[in-house]
């Protein structure tokens, strides 16, 4: 095998080093994305399991709230039976002035108590924090870790400036943490403060983020959860930080299991591309092929050098692509963490990516996987070539064609099946999504062969019509090479495919947003102090509404609070805002239930409105109660309405502001939405409600318009990621038009050859070269238009509800369909550059002697 | 009857001998609980407040200075304690209150922080934590009550020239929550004044602290160290506390003792 290796195949690759390289090149880039976005996910899940681990230090429990652990709990969880140590805790991500040096995280502890819970390690000139009242009595005082104070040049007594919710504030370095356990935590990125000071400092009110439990010996984690939980009621969560980490890894986790799907999509394409050039490479060998059973080779032997070529191809690609993907890793890193810190508001330490060697095998195997599997089919087909039919003339291109009805038949009930399963699903879930999938990637296979030669036979008279040599050369090229063409077209296809399904999926979904939010969002400013959406860096007292009313200009200010609780394992919202005054403002689309319902039973009887994903996803609506757990025990909200909201992709739950007082004894505010007087200037008023808050309090204030937009950015921010794997995956696709017109030439070089002795110029052979690829992609667009619009309208149907519970109206990607049809005609032309250069400069003796 | 004659003469004797014996045990030691209650007796004074000088040395020779005005009311069990710290700048207006209470529960204690303009309350499980970068702890600064300790004499030693009891003290479960295993005290025969107190962390065979109060005057007729020393042996260094400015049993104001009064801003 070894000596067939290196005679046959390698003499093959030297002979035609381009097409190999580009066949390699598209198992590069499929590996690459799939590689670096595994090992993007692993450090960003890493990096906030590490973090957990390492803050929670030895703490056996944390106890959390929707909105904070009030600080009376404080007392109440000392008291208990079976606990030794317990630390309030808050955290925060804060930015310093000098964003070379990254996020720190900023970790607020009880350093009087938390010797208990977490191990420090002060030295030499640090033994100052022996004595914390000197850091207490401070409330700039910060600790740093030794590694980021030497990365900041800060000894300690120096200050840092830090941006902070209220504007820039210097933090002194009062000492130093050696690097170990803790202070390893965000990898090293770490600020720690007194969390009396930062409450003050992010607006906590009297509030923890968390309580830290530490457990007496003797005590199990079971009975120290039960305990707790008997004693603080439902409202608290009480749970290992181990479970905690588990949970935001999961939330990572979903929110990456998307990028897996479209890494798979590259790596599939360039399977396709596999498969093309071994179609074309056992075609190419028939000769050798015949040779070699002439001389005694089984055809299993052929088989197997067809398919150890693969392995080579796999091998390589997938090292390459590995080191490929560890170059644009950290980009989708980047990308990555910044979607998942500003819309779920978990943020992991960052720093560089890890490639551990489980992904590298991962990545490689699939490497070899995926090439295996391209190069089954021609390898199988290469095994079964006698030698009399290899060494016969002509005798390939003379076998007919299989019958095509049964491919077409099973390829049409595949698609139909994976059409009726969507529209009417026999089962719920992942089984369903991934059984669709299958079902119309199944269909697709089977029928984009026979469909573009349909589409090629119509338009060959079109195009012998428009150029009458480049034309013909190019259709006959083309139907003369069905396999080459069917494989490249669907390597087209499903790029197409894929990003019109998922670019009309994201279009969909902006525009459904901006809908909602135009009749929602109905206020001249509203007014914030965290940029962030889920995780607030910063809260406003109550109180401060009275002074927002006072503010010339000012008509109307309401109050919104959100805390996102779990209800029955799914993380919800709980909004609360002045019901009476928005509804006069805002316009809801009801699923049950009316604006007089909401302004009724909401506005004065204590009720709640629901969102319609809320209701779908747990089958409650009007008419039914739905059970929270409050501070004050459970209560239960009977449902005045359902409507259309966007609010929460696991359900949202609208309240009166007085109902969520009563109830949750928190009346610290998110956002306020002001109304500005008829014939008061917006800006104006902005500006006089930023003076009245300088100093203060941190404010964002934002107009109507601009708060839609920033809206928007997350949600383009949460779609970044996808375009670039779309962006990868016509890359491949890309590849593959380059391959197959190499191939096209380099088969044609006998034929190019006799035209050019009939009297063909350079320019109609270029021609014919560009419009094989002009053809190619257009080809690929009419089969992927239909298809596209059914994977959009799988992901915006069964995908979103069952992710998010979210109905959107379908929209076509004209805007995308615009763009594709502006650029692929450069794309395909820039693609047939090399090609058809090859083919002007074929001399003509050379060529008719070319086998 | 011979036979029983004789038997109850020896059950009188070896009654007579026990008897003895204990008497003489009794006349040879006294009583350490007696002992301490009789100390308690002697030095309780209604109110003491001073001004303490402290210096802090640690193991590699650094000093570190704090000034303080400490006032008292009551004495052991029902003693309530503030500290205003004076000098330096950095922690000046900072305030410690401690308040004893019944045996069986740890002393409330609360450190007010100006920057705050909060008070924050000290934890049984703080009691550990240094006191404002001493050599004491909190569970230190909380006045000895012998009620919580379950107490019994060792013997007699001399300390600093000075004959003294030796009374071992060890916390009692119901006393609430110590850090300590074990306390020995060396109280002096003559005045019943305490001189030292060995400290036993839990598990340690030897003290990992030493108290020593030394400079003994009578001010206002009730004996008082004008220096007190603590020593971690474990780390190495060295607090001690100068009092100066002694005054007793001058009435405290109402309310001097209490949550509003830490939390007053400047407020003694």
């Amino acid at each position: 095998m070894n000596f067939l290796l290196r005679t046959l195949s390698l003499s093959y690759v030297r002979r035609h080093l381009m097409k190999t390289m580009l066949t390699l090149l598209g198992v590069v880039v499929g590996v690459a994305t799939f590689s670096a976005i595994r090992s993007a996910q692993g450090t960003l899940v890493k990096g906030i399991r590490s973090t957990v681990d390492r803050v929670a230090g030895k703490a056996h429990l944390q106890i959390t709230m929707a909105g904070g652990v009030p600080e009376e709990v404080q007392e109440k969880v000392r008291a208990l039976p079976g606990i030794r140590a317990i630390s309030p805790v808050i955290e925060q991500i804060v930015v310093p002035e000098r964003g070379e040096l990254g996020s720190l995280m900023v970790i607020g502890i009880d350093l009087l108590g938390d010797r208990e819970m977490r191990e420090y390690g002060f030295e030499g000139e640090d033994a100052d924090l022996d004595d914390p009242l000197l850091f207490l009595a401070q409330p700039d005082s910060a600790i740093f870790t030794r590694d980021f104070a030497q990365r900041a040049g800060l000894k300690t007594g120096d200050t840092l400036p830090v941006r902070v919710p209220t504007g820039v504030r210097r933090v002194a370095a009062r000492g130093l943490l050696s690097p170990k356990g803790f202070a390893e935590a965000f990898g090293g990125n770490l600020m720690v403060v007194d969390v009396y000071a930062a409450q003050e400092l992010f607006g906590r009110g009297r509030r923890f983020d968390r309580i830290d439990v530490r457990l007496a010996e003797g005590t199990t984690v079971a009975q120290g959860t039960a305990t707790l939980a008997k004693a603080l009621g439902p409202a608290y969560r009480v749970e290992t930080p181990d479970r905690r980490g588990k949970q935001m890894e999961q939330t990572v986790n979903n929110f990456v299991a998307g990028f897996n799907i479209t890494s798979g999509f590259a790596l599939s394409i360039g399977t396709f591309l596999i498969f093309n050039a071994f179609n074309v490479a056992v075609n190419r060998r028939r000769r050798d092929i015949g040779t070699l059973r002439a001389l005694g080779a089984t055809p299993r032997q052929v088989q197997s050098l067809f398919l150890m070529e693969a392995l080579v191809i796999g091998l390589i690609g997938g090292a390459v692509g590995c080191l490929a993907g560890g170059a644009i890793a950290e980009g989708f890193l980047k990308m990555m963490g910044q979607t998942t810190d500003t819309i779920y508001g978990v943020t992991s330490s960052g720093g560089s990516v890890r490639f551990p060697p489980g992904i590298i095998l991962e990545s490689v195997l699939l490497g070899i996987v995926a090439s295996l599997i391209g190069a089954w089919n021609p390898a199988l087909a290469a095994s079964r070539i006698s030698p009399t039919e290899a060494f016969a003339k002509g005798a390939f291109q003379a076998k007919i064609a299989a019958n095509q009805a049964p491919r077409i038949a099973a390829g049409v009930v595949a698609l139909d099946c994976a059409i009726l399963m969507a529209l009417f699903p026999p089962y719920a879930g992942n089984p369903l999504i991934l059984s669709i999938m299958a079902l119309g990637g199944v269909g697709m296979v089977l029928l984009v062969g026979p469909l573009s030669r349909l589409i090629l036979r119509l338009l060959a008279p079109l195009l012998m019509g428009l150029s009458p040599v480049a034309g013909r050369l190019c259709s006959d090229a083309l139907l003369g090479a069905p396999r080459r063409t069917s494989g490249t077209v669907m390597a087209m296809a499903f790029s197409l495919t894929f990003v019109f399904g998922l670019g009309g999926y994201m279009g969909s979904m902006t525009a459904t947003m901006v809908k909602w939010m135009d009749d929602v969002l109905t206020s001249d400013l509203y007014v914030r102090a965290s940029a962030n959406w889920s995780r607030p860096d910063f809260l406003f007292p109550g109180t401060l509404r009275q002074e927002l009313l006072k503010v010339p200009g000012v008509r109307a200010v309401e109050s919104v609070r959100t805390i996102r609780p779990f209800y029955q394992g799914h993380q919800i919202v709980i909004s609360s805002f002045e019901v009476g005054p928005v509804m006069k403002r805002i316009k809801y689309e009801y699923f049950s239930g009316n604006e007089q319902s909401i302004v009724q039973g909401v506005g004065r009887q204590g009720m709640c409105f629901v969102s319609e994903n809320f209701c779908g996803r747990f089958n409650l609506g009007v008419g039914q109660s739905v059970e929270l757990m409050t501070p004050t025990g459970p209560v239960r909200f009977p449902i005045a309405a359902v409507v259309r909201d966007y609010g929460s992709d696991q359900g949202a739950i609208y309240m009166d502001r007085n109902t969520y007082l009563r109830h949750w004894q928190d009346d610290r505010v998110d956002i306020f939405d002001v109304s500005v007087a008829a014939g008061a200037d917006v800006g104006q008023v902005r500006n006089l409600m930023r003076a009245k808050l300088a100093g203060k309090m941190p404010a964002l204030i934002s107009t109507r318009q601009e708060f839609i937009a920033e809206i928007k950015k997350a949600i383009d921010a949460f779609h970044a990621l996808t375009r670039v794997t779309v962006f990868l995956a016509l890359v491949v696709a890309f590849l593959g038009i380059v391959t197959s017109l190499l191939i096209s030439v380099a088969e044609r070089t006998r034929e190019i050859g006799v035209l050019k002795a009939l009297g063909a110029i350079p320019s109609q052979i270029v021609r014919s070269v560009v419009v094989e690829a002009l053809v190619i992609s257009l080809v690929a667009v009419i089969v992927a238009i239909p298809a596209g619009n059914l994977f959009a309208a799988f992901m915006e149907g069964a995908v979103a509800r069952f992710y998010t519970g979210w109905s959107m109206p379908h929209e076509y990607p004209w805007e995308i369909m615009a763009q594709l049809l502006v650029t692929l005609p450069f794309v395909s032309t820039l693609a047939a550059c090399i090609p058809a250069r090859q083919a002007a400069r074929l001399k003509i003796t050379e060529a008719i002697e070319y086998e | 009857m011979n036979t029983r004659k004789i038997w109850i003469s020896s059950l009188f004797l070896a009654m007579t001998v026990i008897s003895g014996l204990m008497a003489a045990t009794v006349f040879a030691a006294p009583d350490a609980r007696a002992l301490l209650k009789e100390s308690e007796n002697r030095h309780r004074t209604r109110t003491q407040q001073y001004a303490g000088h402290l210096t802090v040395v640690n193991k590699e020779g650094k000093v570190r200075k704090k000034g303080w005005k400490s006032y008292r009311q009551g004495y052991a069990g029902d003693a309530k304690n503030l500290v205003r710290f004076t000098e330096p700048p950095e922690v000046k207006g900072v305030g410690f209150l401690s308040i004893s209470r019944p045996a069986g529960q740890n002393a409330d204690q609360w450190l007010y922080l100006p920057s705050m303009k909060r008070e924050r309350r000290i934890a049984a499980q703080d009691r550990d934590a240094s006191f404002v970068g001493t050599d004491f702890n909190y569970e230190d600064m909380e006045e000895f009550d012998h009620e919580k300790y379950k107490v019994a004499m060792q013997g007699e030693q001399t300390v600093d020239g000075q004959p003294c009891y030796v009374i071992t003290a060890i916390p009692l479960e119901s006393g609430g929550r110590s850090i300590y295993e074990k306390k020995i005290l060396y109280l002096r025969k003559d005045i019943l004044y305490l001189l030292r107190e060995d400290l036993f962390r839990k598990g340690d065979k030897q003290p990992s602290k030493i108290f020593t109060l030394s400079d003994l005057q009578n001010v206002e007729g009730h004996w008082v160290a004008k220096r007190w020393e603590m020593s971690d042996l474990k780390k190495g260094s060295k607090t001690t506390v100068i009092l100066k400015e002694i005054t007793f049993d001058k009435p405290q104001p109402v309310g001097r003792f209490t949550l509003q009064n830490l939390n007053r801003e400047g407020g003694d």
